[in-house]
């Protein structure tokens, strides 16, 4: 090799090794000005809105708790105290990080990143940033890397702002243990700052459901399939005036507008001053118990009486409540039925005198009439496994129906001070056996030619998730119940959007011959309708939804809404006090505040 | 005695300050648009119209004047505009001018008068080459008597007696003046298909030699405008003002500027024309003023305009039926009507056009204003139906202005509508005759609908100009598109789940609406500065961001914000489109005196359209994925529980 060539190669080399030190040094400079910050969600977001805090999928981060660290920019921010400077050539912010395992892989369809930035004028025209959104596998190779480019043409200088981008990714490529990152680049002298970077993960949850039923492009006319959607809407519309809250709603004074509305183990029944034949409410709120009326004068709901539980009536605290007229006289009482210690307790109010309107409650009298276990009510030595007050005669006594796990079946009435069985069943009914099918009864009318008042059972079978009906009247003479349809077993008696794991209530309306039957399912939404035999099929005639509440706050955006019927303002009326409500951890009190409705229904002309 | 002189050391400039001013006076005088002297003749006092007496006002150079103002005749006006129309003057305009003939002898002189459309002309001379034909000044309008090509006049002899000698005659504005061949139709010329332009006009008077036209010193094709060079007009303004026409002997030009404006304000209370059948029920609706009486079929200014709706504009809408500006549907609303239905209960549908004819377009002839509809829903009748109106004459460019109060689009809650108020000029017609000047590089894209690997042809008719007023995000800058939205879940117990509040720079654009302007241009590549992305570009003292998605897009789009109760709860608003030959001005404002500039394309970034197009001004339902990054999805948006209603009250096109 000649001198020359010798010579070329050794000053190829020594570049090489020259440039392999700048290299490892700049790369050592900014690696080690890496920041890298893990988006937990309180630690981080600590100034944060709570909004933000409380979305699962979200990652955000302004810069208030980075103490200590040179990139910290106390002179000016977007949000709180600091933003994050990035200053100079090839400069980056402090990395947002968190594991994809934390976010959820599908949840990564589609992510948007957005930050508040601010360029100061000198240098502003060299403005060239990116505003990454990367994700790293565990060796830190970027398997996603999507940006937001920023600069000079389109960047006002000397003023915050927002700077957002959405990108659509591939999942399939993301494996396991990998960590998203968000992150200021600045490759120019520009001086940038940064704060309140965000990401955002996830598309729209689709819409349950397989296809539409209603297609309205083409030519022809539209007909309704019946028992399909999509269904007409009817409204229930409320019956205070001044469209306010519970402040409205509860008149006497402003400790019971927060206990009614507070309250929620409620029950409504002719518990005093039955001459008036309307339904009052019994309230539990802590310890105490509070009865309201409704005052015509002033359309609120009047606290009557009140009382301080004693002890012994501790029973009231743990318990469900089923007020009904068992002892066949002029007002309701209200049986007890605490699950947990299997215990009942039936107890009435002893008031007998209060008007209504009442400025300031009186003491409130309770007594207990009889209190039991489980096992009184059993039969072949099992004990019931749920308990229905019904109506099963036109005498206007409550009787208690008790089921059993095998379908057997048993009533009750109470009789002096004690419960009589008056009728048990010879064979089980086999909707009601407890391993085949799960069920629900709602007593009313439910037919116009019902002599007697009727039981509506729903079930819904374990193995094929099919639902059935059953009516159902008692027969006093055979003491049995027999049933009113389906008559024979060719009788269409399925249920289409009706099964037995819903919420179903009977209205009394103005003019009706039957029942109004309504069903309420709040699994995963509020969803109320109004159901109708149509053509021997039980199903959902219309959606129900709500007129007359306050400021946009309608009763179904809630988290919990909470309905009570009662004759409460008319005798033999029906109306739904309704308790709307969000949960307290939720911290969503300043969007919806707690609201207290009643409505009334008319039913809609077919 | 000393000697008094003029002359000093001084009287060289002097001199020349003299000489300066004598060819300034003389070139005036030579220039003067009244008269001019041959060696054989001298012309004086042309005026172009002596008969039409109604005037107005007209800015130029901030000096008014007054110029001739007519306002296009309508009735029977389906064939073709004519200026004046029979009613208004039964002759025609009566031109006069003075003649002095300078020769020994009585003489017979030769003359033709041409008129041309100034506000919408291109430049007759070669920017970069001035002594030659500007390459599109072909297409400017002119013409040249009524229309019969009958080449020049003559005079009656006009005595060797040095006097001035008056000559007068008639001229009309007509259609098609060059009666080209594309513009026939079995052997009947459409001058509908090449209809005058509005604007300015002048008129010019050239006066020659008879020996000139016998010896064809003036070309064939100059006196007969109808007849091409080289397969190719040449516009006679450009030969006698700035070409071989300048240098004949005894050959004078003599243009009047600003003779006359034409102005065109179709009737808005003359009745709807209808041109569908709906299942043969049309006539079921028919009304007085709406429908296909011989009337209103030959002199109705509107028709009811149906949109074509493509198979892919279909939608699954929720079936909540709502007034949602009436009733302020708010956000929380739309959130959980977005959340909480089923596949099961949605509705399938896709902006309707109108099932029956006159009942979602009216035409109030007490009020003179057109009415708009996009009908009620109710249970079982669910529609999402646009409703609009379209002129039946068209025009080559004009600055068309609007007065209108459209429906508003936002909730006080902030929340869309689903309406997209349009004002936007079509193609006329699909025809070949109604092709686009050709696309020099590669071609426009075929079709419409077709994408990036759709033909190349040289032209094509389809042109489009919109206003399009909607809730949506701008495209550009682009550092702040798409807004990163919140995804929804459905989460009864947590409303936040659900209820996602909009990205915090679009929640303080509540009150906001997009007014987006948009030339169709077809993707033709020719524009020296076509690119894609966000371009701006500047107009006097703004800066306009011109968007197209890329290479392959067939619209440049600007979009700025504005507020909807500004625009749209007032008792009215103008929308101007001022489209010329390379450019496109989009204004809007309270008043046609307060407008300002919201749009602003030209020639170096899109193919600026010269065929014919109507105007159409709707409120119509757009499927959401025809605008990225929108807020609201139509299909979250109820139907409408009252009647949704718009007014236009004028409709100027100048």
């Amino acid at each position: 090799m000649s001198r020359k060539k010798l010579l070329f190669y050794f000053s190829l080399l020594l570049l090489l090794i020259v440039g392999a030190l700048i290299t490892r040094h700049y790369y050592k400079k900014i690696k080690g000005k890496l920041t890298l910050i893990e988006a937990t969600d309180k630690s981080v977001a600590s100034l944060a809105d709570d909004y933000y805090t409380q979305r699962d999928g979200i990652i955000y981060y302004d810069f208030e708790t980075l103490n200590g660290t040179e990139n910290l920019y106390e002179e000016m921010s977007h949000s709180g105290k600091y933003s994050c400077k990035v200053f100079g050539n090839n400069s980056f912010s402090p990395i947002i990080t968190k594991r994809v395992s934390e976010i959820g892989k599908n949840r990564l369809d589609r992510a948007g990143i957005s930050a508040y930035i601010y360029v100061f004028p000198k240098d502003a025209a060299t403005l060239k940033a990116s505003l990454v959104f990367s994700i790293t596998d565990n060796k830190d190779n970027n398997i996603v890397w999507k940006s937001v480019e920023i600069v000079s043409a389109y960047f006002k200088p000397g003023q915050w702002q927002k700077v957002s981008g959405a990108f659509d990714i591939d999942t399939a490529s993301i494996p396991e243990g990998c960590v998203i990152k968000a992150y200021l680049w600045n490759d120019s002298k520009a001086q940038i700052l940064i704060d309140d970077i965000m990401v955002v993960t996830g598309r729209d949850q689709p819409f349950r459901g397989d296809t539409t039923w209603c297609d309205i492009t083409g030519n022809e006319v539209w007909q309704q399939n019946t028992g399909h959607p999509p269904y007409p809407f009817v409204y229930l519309n409320t019956l205070t005036p001044n469209n306010k809250t519970s402040s409205s709603l509860s008149g006497n004074n402003k400790l019971s507008d927060e206990i009614l509305i507070d309250s929620r183990s409620v029950c409504a029944g002719n518990f005093y001053n039955p001459a008036n034949n309307r339904d009052k409410v019994l309230a539990l709120h802590e310890d105490s118990l509070y009865a309201y009326s409704y005052c015509d004068n002033n359309n609120t709901f009047t606290c009557d009486f009140q009382t301080v539980l004693k002890p012994e009536d501790s029973i009231w605290l743990t318990s469900r409540f089923l007020p009904a007229r068992y002892c066949g006289k002029a007002t309701d009482e209200i049986l007890l039925q605490d699950t947990a210690s299997k215990t009942l307790a039936l107890y009435y109010i002893g008031n007998t005198t209060a008007g209504t309107c009442s400025q300031k409650p009186s003491l409130l009298k309770t007594h207990c009439l009889w209190k039991g276990n489980y096992t009184f009510f059993s039969l072949n030595g099992k004990t019931p496994v749920s308990f229905w007050p019904v109506y099963l005669t036109p005498i206007k006594k409550t009787s208690l129906l008790c089921i059993y796990d095998d379908g057997h079946w048993q009533v009750f009435e109470f009789q002096k001070s004690d419960w009589a069985s008056v009728a048990k069943s010879n064979k089980p009914n086999n909707t009601w056996n407890q391993s085949e099918y799960t069920y629900t009864l709602v007593g009313g009318c439910f037919t116009s030619f019902a002599k007697s008042p009727q039981l509506l059972s729903i079930a819904t079978s374990r193995k094929n998730k099919q639902s059935e009906y059953h009516i159902l009247s008692f027969d006093t003479r055979n003491n049995t119940f027999n049933t009113v349809y389906p008559k024979t077993t060719s009788d269409n008696n399925k249920t289409t959007n009706a099964d037995a794991f819903s919420t179903y209530f009977t209205l009394n309306v103005t003019g009706a011959t039957v029942n109004t039957l309504l069903k309420y399912d709040d699994s995963w939404r509020f969803d109320l309708k109004l159901l109708s035999f149509l053509e021997n099929t039980l199903t959902v005639k219309y959606n129900l939804d709500f007129k007359g509440y306050d400021n946009h706050y309608n009763p179904k955006y809630y988290e919990n809404t909470v309905f009570l019927t009662g004759a409460f303002t008319n005798a033999g009326i029906t109306s739904l006090l309704t308790w709307c409500y969000n949960n307290p951890e939720n911290k969503n009190q300043s969007l919806l505040p707690d609201a207290l409705y009643l409505f009334s229904f008319q039913n809609p002309k077919n | 005695m000393a000697r008094t002189t003029i002359f000093s050391a001084k009287t060289p400039h002097l001199l020349l300050l003299l000489a300066v001013f004598a060819c300034f006076f003389l070139q005036e005088c030579s220039n003067d648009k009244r008269g001019v002297k041959t060696a054989l003749f001298e012309v004086s006092d042309f005026v172009p119209i002596t008969n039409w007496k109604q005037e107005t006002a007209l800015d130029s150079m901030q000096v008014k004047y007054q110029v001739k103002y007519i306002e296009l005749d309508y009735t029977d006006a389906l064939g073709g505009f004519v200026i004046p129309s029979v009613r208004q003057l039964n002759n025609g305009f009566e031109y006069t001018f003075r003649i002095k003939n300078l020769s020994a002898a009585s003489r017979v002189f030769s003359y033709k008068i041409y008129y041309q459309n100034e506000s919408y002309k291109m430049p007759e001379t070669d920017p970069e080459k001035p002594e030659a034909e500007g390459p599109w000044a072909w297409e400017n309008f002119y013409g040249s008597f009524d229309g019969n090509d009958i080449g020049f006049l003559e005079t009656p002899p006009i005595p060797a007696d040095g006097k001035f000698h008056e000559v007068k005659g008639y001229i009309r504005i007509t259609g098609n003046p060059r009666n080209e061949a594309k513009f026939f139709k079995d052997g009947v010329n459409d001058r509908w298909k090449r209809n005058p332009r509005v604007g300015l006009y002048s008129f010019m008077l050239v006066v020659s030699d008879k020996e000139n036209i016998a010896q064809k010193q003036i070309p064939d094709y100059i006196s007969h405008i109808a007849l091409t060079f080289n397969d190719r007009f040449v516009n006679p303004y450009y030969y006698f003002l700035y070409g071989p026409g300048k240098k004949l002997q005894n050959t004078s030009a003599i243009k009047m500027d600003n003779a006359l404006k034409v102005v065109a304000k179709p009737n808005l209370g003359g009745g709807i024309f209808i041109d569908f059948e709906d299942n043969n029920k049309a006539a079921v609706n028919f009304t007085d003023n709406c429908g296909r009486s011989p009337e209103i079929t030959r002199n109705a200014c509107f028709r009811q305009f149906q949109h074509y709706v493509d198979a892919s504009s279909k939608f699954d809408n929720i079936p909540v039926i709502k007034d949602v500006v009436g009733d302020d549907y708010t956000l929380m609303e739309y959130n959980w009507n977005k959340s909480f239905f089923t596949k099961e209960e949605l509705i399938r549908t896709w902006p309707m056009v109108a099932r029956e004819a006159c009942k979602t377009v009216i035409s109030d002839s007490k009020e003179n204003k057109l009415i708009l509809i996009n009908p009620a829903s109710s249970y079982g009748d669910w529609k999402k139906q646009n409703a609009g109106v379209i002129t039946r004459h068209g025009f080559s460019f004009g600055t068309y202005t609007v007065k209108a109060k459209l429906t508003r689009l936002l909730s006080n809650s902030g929340v869309w509508n689903g309406i997209v108020n349009t004002i936007w000029l079509l193609n006329q017609s699909n025809d070949a005759w109604n092709n686009r000047r050709i696309c020099q590089k590669e071609g426009y894209l075929e079709t419409y609908w077709g994408g990036p690997n759709d033909k190349r042809v040289p032209s094509i008719s389809y042109s489009e100009i919109d206003f399009e007023i909607l809730k949506t995000v701008p495209y550009c800058p682009p550092h702040s598109f798409p807004p990163a939205y919140l995804p929804s879940m459905q989460d009864k117990k947590n409303m936040l789940s659900w209820h996602t509040p909009l990205p915090e720079e679009l929640e303080q654009q509540k009150e906001d609406i997009v007014v987006a302007c948009t030339n169709w241009d077809m993707a033709c590549w020719e524009p020296k500065n076509f690119g894609a992305g966000c371009q701006p570009i500047s107009y006097k003292d703004q800066t306009f961001y011109s968007h197209r998605w890329d290479h392959w897009y067939r619209a440049i789009t600007q979009k700025s914000l504005e507020k909807d109760k500004e625009l749209f709860a007032g008792d009215y608003y103008y929308f101007q489109i001022e489209w010329k030959p390379t450019e496109i001005i989009w204004r809007i404002g309270p008043e046609k005196d307060k407008l300002r500039v919201v749009g602003y394309v030209n020639n170096t970034v899109t193919s600026i359209p010269n065929n014919q197009m109507l105007l159409i001004v709707t409120q119509e339902f757009h499927n959401s994925k025809w605008w990225v990054g929108t807020p609201f999805q139509q299909q979250f948006i109820p139907f409408p529980e009252k009647d949704i209603k718009g007014e236009i009250f004028e409709v100027i096109i100048e």
